[in-house]
């Protein structure tokens, strides 16, 4: 998928936190270019109307307010238009109310579309890892949670996003420092000076207590995700805890986790306990030195009384706009830390969803051969693990043949790679003589039904056609072949039916027949079955597996199965261990020559004959 | 919400955690001390502009200083008090969190298996998750603040009173109509951040159900189907998240409006007030910074409105755990105890409904002699598993009694009941760790010599040492969350080590369903033998070939116990039992011989 090869780019992370953290943003901007540019235009023009709301006071106090109060004449732009201090300071407060709702509407829109913007960004880091999940390899998905996906979604998306929230403020905050400089020099270079002065200091705070709090704050997440786990385990696990009178233990267990991390907490708090009352008295101190430079240059006659109430009030409006800043640096760590996490995932999802090319003919049962196939897995690392040695098979159309081996012996993997979802590392295979990497649109030939059944919430419908078009009648009749028809109809609704969440109102065997519903209305000439009838009852497992083949145009099956029953439906019989083929025949013949193979299936009979033996002694 | 229920949270609340209430008294005492130091701003500036800026004989800077000196000596002042509050509240908060975390997480413990469901588990794991962290920005941070600013608000809005009456009321009436704007809007915020929210939750859903399918999605090539409808819910969020930001920004809007409106009001009125002489002009300059200083707060509070709401939200939730009523009650001490070695199983009209749900055993009789073996058949839904949970007593039948060793389930302290009763269930659960920390489950009080001892012995008699020694790390091999390193069948075996370590006269066996390899499940039924010797064994059985080996085989039908024998009786009885014999050998044993 080219689309999310150009994001994965995007979304790569390098050099100093300065570099890093301009990447984000500019990410965020050119996910969301317009809404952003409104934002940041409507914060800068807010910015620069507070300081003259600002400069305005300070004029009113110079030439309205004191002239009107000791009786001299009003001055300024004011005293052109009227003399009655009365009307010239209701002119005043009109001008002030009018910039007021000005400034209101700036506000207003700059919200909107900011939070917009964010929306859009968020969406953006939600669709890049939505687009990845398929193209992950199965490798990666196995050595990953897949809490991992789900809090990339959800919580990694919105931290990387959070920071974007004040980030127009934050750029309008330049803004208004610039523009409340220029003011302040205009009217003095000494009270600019000492207005200013708070801005490297707030900074230099919020740097420290970046420093220190961010070690506090890693080890509290830590042991955070410690409670959870713990928690998690300890309730999935509820009924094992019971049976066993453990529940003091395991409330000791938590507690511990639990006050370790209040701890933590408490050092986290304990920290900023004095960030933000610093940070508070930063500006009224600066208002203070203000009123003392002030004084001294009001009593040089450099400046007027109105121009150090501005400064004051200037001082005081920057408070708000540099707390932004340090909202943006104090969250940019974590947002990064989201970010790459983001990235990560985007640049793990390297499998196409087409990589084939040759068109095969899509007539009968296919035939499917492995070649001394050496077989990989991903190992979530972007490497290959390789899980089967030197592996040859044929499939001849219309058979059927069962992969029989221990667990771990491999047996999953021929099947994944005989739905292209696991790759040869050397040798080949073949679909109808075509290499399996090359052939196009691989699903209409191979169907692979995996032992987990993937139900979801929805019709059963959709369950089956996956959004494929279908028609009802040919759903019906995958239904039926799966043995499932019954079911979907006393559900009551038909297709229609809606299948709560993971199909949690059906049966484990249930559910595998509707995987496998969906397998059977592909018609596809190569049906995988990797214990995917686990969980079906056996005599229904016999019906259905009989059913496959019993109009003559069934498919070719490879199937992994555990009963003996089920291996005896086949035509030939594949013995895996530790990742070879040691044998393949007929039943019979591995039975005859395959000691493996002999100890393998009769396990089975010899059990039952045994203890056949023993309830014989105790009931005779 | 309403107030009562705040007032009962707050009270409950308090209860469970007192150390979120200890030392409040001070910690507010110095709050309101802190905030009288912040609004000294707006009166220095006064003073220094009436009586500094403004003297009559021309600027007097010595006044300049010593007001604005002073003015930074109480502000550094008020810093360090609120430095002292914050600290207060943040240790008062966690302590007070952790007590109600770890009284949750007990409590779950202690509820009956029957209010554990699956569906359950998530919502408790939130309750001590999520839901605490919550509070948690409430106790240490949100709930202060909110305090100290509803303070500050108070606090300078008595001083604009001092000031001038005239001029608080004005400022007071200019903010009315924001106040009231934003009590409407608010409410609105909440809705449509909260389907912001619930969207989430169902991308989320949906996105773990694709999750488990991603090998069907691959294999059937419906990747972009797939994406499609994540995208689709992706850009509900998007348009929700939209939604709410419109109406959230309408919020701010309002409050700098009422901010300018006051602020300009002020100026018109106090300079009216001044000409007429009865204001200075540094108050109706201080005013102006107080309008600031007022509406600041008063604005957080109700932004944080919301937030405290939640943070209600999650507290009650919690503390409703806490006070959920144990249906299990554990006589303790004064209970009786199951004598060793008596595993006798007396059940006696035994019925259970669930709560709003259908009755699920409908008088069920059963005895069951020492050292014998029982296995439950029926159909799924005919009562088998639960009538082996009461056995174990993971919850009460609502009539009748059941008797082990002779004595009354709801008599045995919980402590003799897990000695004597021995679960092991369908799925081998594990805790994440190693082999040998998850059998010291059985025996906690157990030293680790002994346990090795122990736990060697009974592979030995279990008949898995051979499986033990081809573990490369033996029992310190490690198992994964919830065992999963481990194999479903291997997971098994060490259930069964672990429940012969217990030495229990009863035992209550879930089949496993799902297939194991032939070589495993030859193992395990092998050990199942051994743990099983000489004790008594209620097996609830999926297949026939167990249920065939058993003493005494009860056939479970619609939460009644329909037939009862030893296996070659009930195939003799040509009943429901024989039938499903019938049906299971046609269809295995025919294909082997």
């Amino acid at each position: 998928m080219s689309r999310t090869g150009s994001r994965t780019d995007d979304y790569q992370l390098n050099g100093s936190f300065a570099r890093r953290s301009g990447h984000l943003l500019a990410h965020a901007v050119r996910t969301e270019p317009r809404r952003f540019a409104v934002a940041i235009v409507t914060a800068g023009v807010f910015s620069v109307m507070t300081v003259v709301f600002g400069r305005l006071l300070g004029q009113i106090t110079d030439q309205v307010v004191i002239p009107g109060v000791s009786g001299s004449p009003i001055e300024g732009w004011w005293g052109e238009r009227t003399q009655d201090p009365q009307t010239a300071i209701i002119i005043a407060g009109a001008v002030f109310l009018a910039i007021g709702v000005v400034n209101a509407s700036l506000v207003g829109v700059r919200r909107a579309t900011q939070g917009a913007a964010v929306a859009g960004v968020g969406a953006r880091h939600r669709t890049v890892v939505a687009d990845a999940i398929a193209s992950l390899p199965l490798g990666w998905h196995r050595s990953n949670p897949s809490g991992r996906i789900l809090s990339a979604m959800s919580s990694d998306s919105e931290t990387a996003t959070n920071v974007l929230h004040p980030f127009a403020f934050a750029i309008g905050s330049f803004v208004m420092m610039i523009a409340a400089g220029v003011a302040m020099w205009r009217m003095d270079p000494w009270l600019a000076v000492t207005g200013l002065s708070v801005v490297p200091v707030i900074f230099a705070i919020n740097l420290v207590y970046e420093r220190v709090i961010t070690p506090h704050w890693d080890a509290g997440q830590s042991l955070r995700s410690d409670v959870s786990t713990i928690a998690h385990e300890s309730f999935e696990g509820g009924t094992i805890v019971k049976a066993l009178g453990a529940e003091r233990l395991e409330g000791e267990r938590f507690a511990r986790a639990a006050r370790a991390l209040r701890d933590a907490d408490t050092r986290v708090g304990r920290t900023s306990a004095w960030f933000e009352p610093m940070m508070d008295v930063v500006v009224p101190l600066g208002a203070t030195a203000l009123m003392i430079v002030g004084a001294y240059r009001a009593q040089a006659g450099a400046v007027s009384v109105g121009d150090v109430v501005s400064a004051i009030y200037l001082v005081a409006l920057l408070a708000v706009p540099i707390r932004g800043l340090g909202w943006v640096l104090g969250q940019m760590p974590s947002a990064l830390v989201a970010y790459r996490r983001i990235g990560q995932i985007a640049a793990a999802a390297t499998e196409m969803d087409e990589p084939g090319h040759r068109v095969v003919a899509n007539v009968g049962a296919g035939a499917m051969q492995f070649v001394r196939a050496d077989i990989g897995a991903d190992d979530g690392d972007g490497g290959l693990a390789q899980i089967l040695t030197d592996v040859s098979l044929d499939l001849a159309p219309g058979t059927i043949t069962a992969l029989v081996g221990a667990t771990g012996s491999g047996k999953s993997t021929v099947a994944l790679a005989a739905s292209r979802l696991a790759r040869s590392m050397s040798g080949t295979i073949t679909l109808d003589d075509t290499a399996i990497d090359t052939v196009a649109d691989m699903g209409s030939h191979v169907a692979l039904v995996p032992q987990a059944a993937f139900v979801f919430s929805g019709t059963v419908r959709d369950n089956v056609t996956l959004g494929e078009p279908f028609p009802d009648a040919d759903v019906w009749e995958a239904l039926a072949r799966a043995n499932i028809a019954d079911v979907v109809e006393s559900l009551g609704a038909g297709l229609d039916a809606v299948l709560s969440e993971r199909g949690m109102n059906l049966s484990g065997g249930q559910r595998q027949r509707l995987a496998l519903a969906r397998a059977l209305v592909r018609r596809p000439r190569i049906l995988v079955l990797d214990d995917a009838t686990s969980a079906v009852d056996p005599r229904v497992e016999q019906e259905i597996l009989r059913g496959l083949a019993a109009d003559g145009a069934g498919p070719t099956v490879l199937i992994i199965a555990y009963r003996l029953a089920s291996i005896l439906l086949a035509d030939s019989v594949v013995h895996v261990h530790r990742g070879r083929v040691v044998d393949t025949g007929s039943h019979e013949e591995l039975l005859a020559r395959d000691p493996g193979y002999r100890e393998l299936v009769l396990a089975y009979e010899q059990d039952s004959q045994r203890a056949a033996a023993e309830s014989a002694g105790v009931v005779g | 919400m309403s107030g009562p229920s705040v007032r009962e949270t707050f009270t409950r609340g308090f209860a469970i955690s007192p150390e979120l209430r200890r030392g409040l008294g001070v910690t507010l005492s110095l709050a309101v001390g802190a905030a009288i130091g912040r609004v000294c701003l707006p009166f220095v500036t006064q003073r220094v502009i009436d009586d500094g800026l403004l003297a009559p004989g021309g600027v007097d800077t010595a006044v300049v200083g010593r007001y604005a000196l002073a003015g930074a000596a109480l502000m550094l002042f008020s810093a360090v008090v609120a430095w002292r509050v914050r600290t207060r509240m943040v240790t008062a908060a966690e302590a007070g969190l952790a007590t109600l975390r770890i009284r949750a997480f007990d409590k779950v413990h202690e509820l009956s298996v029957l209010t554990q469901n699956e569906e359950q588990r998530g919502r408790y794991v939130s309750r001590v998750t999520g839901d605490v962290e919550t509070m948690r920005d409430l106790m240490q941070w949100t709930g202060a603040a909110m305090i100290v600013s509803a303070l500050e608000a108070i606090v300078v809005f008595g001083v604009m009173t001092l000031y001038s009456w005239v001029l608080a009321i004005v400022v007071a009436l200019a903010f009315i109509p924001v106040v009231l704007s934003l009590l409407w809007i608010q409410p609105r915020v909440r809705e449509a951040l909260q389907r912001v929210r619930a969207q989430m939750a169902d991308l989320l859903g949906r996105t773990s159900e694709q999750l488990v399918g991603i090998a069907t999605i691959r294999s059937y090539g419906v990747q972009q189907r797939m994406r499609d409808d994540l995208h689709r819910e992706i850009e509900e969020i998007c348009e929700a998240e939209r939604r709410a930001s419109r109406l959230a920004s309408t919020n701010f809007a309002s409050t700098v409006l009422g901010q300018s409106l006051a602020t300009g009001l002020a100026l018109i009125v106090g300079t009216i007030l001044a000409i007429r002489g009865d204001l200075s002009v540094g108050t109706v300059v201080a005013f102006a910074l107080l309008v600031y200083m007022f509406s600041g707060p008063l604005m957080w509070i109700i932004e944080m409105l919301a937030e405290g709401q939640r943070a209600m939200v999650g507290w009650r939730r919690v503390l409703d755990l806490c006070d959920a009523e144990v249906t299990v009650a554990d006589p303790g001490e004064g209970g009786i105890d199951i004598p060793h070695g008596h595993g006798n199983l007396d059940i006696k009209q035994v019925r259970l409904t669930y709560p709003g749900g259908p009755e699920v055993l409908k008088g069920i009789d059963l005895t069951v002699a020492r050292g014998t073996r029982i296995a439950l058949v029926g159909q799924t839904g005919s009562g088998k598993t639960s009538l082996a949970r009461l056995m174990s007593r993971f919850f009460d039948p609502t009539a009748g009694e059941i008797r082990v060793g002779g004595v009354n389930l709801r008599d045995v302290p919980s402590s003799s009941l897990r000695r004597a009763v021995a679960v092991v269930p369908q799925e081998g659960f594990l805790f994440d760790g190693t082999i040998r920390s998850n059998l010291a489950y059985a025996l906690p009080s157990a030293p680790p010599d002994d346990l090795e001892l122990r736990t060697l012995a009974a592979f030995e008699s279990l008949g898995l040492d051979a499986w033990l020694a081809t573990l490369p790390n033996g029992l310190d091999t490690a198992v994964g969350p919830r065992g999963e390193l481990l194999s479903a069948g291997e997971r098994q075996l060490v259930s069964i080590a672990r429940a012969y370590l217990r030495d229990p006269d009863l035992l209550v066996l879930d089949e496993a369903t799902s297939a194991v390899d032939p070589a495993t499940e030859v193992r395990i039924s092998r050990a199942l033998e051994g743990l099983m010797r000489g004790r008594t064994a209620v097996v609830i059985a999926h297949r026939l070939s167990t249920a065939e080996r058993a003493d005494i085989i009860g056939v479970m039908h619609n939460g009644e116990l329909v037939e009862l024998g030893a296996h070659r009786e009930l195939v003799a009885a040509r009943g429901a039992y024989a039938d499903m014999y019938a049906a299971w050998m046609s269809q295995t044993r025919d294909d082997v011989e």
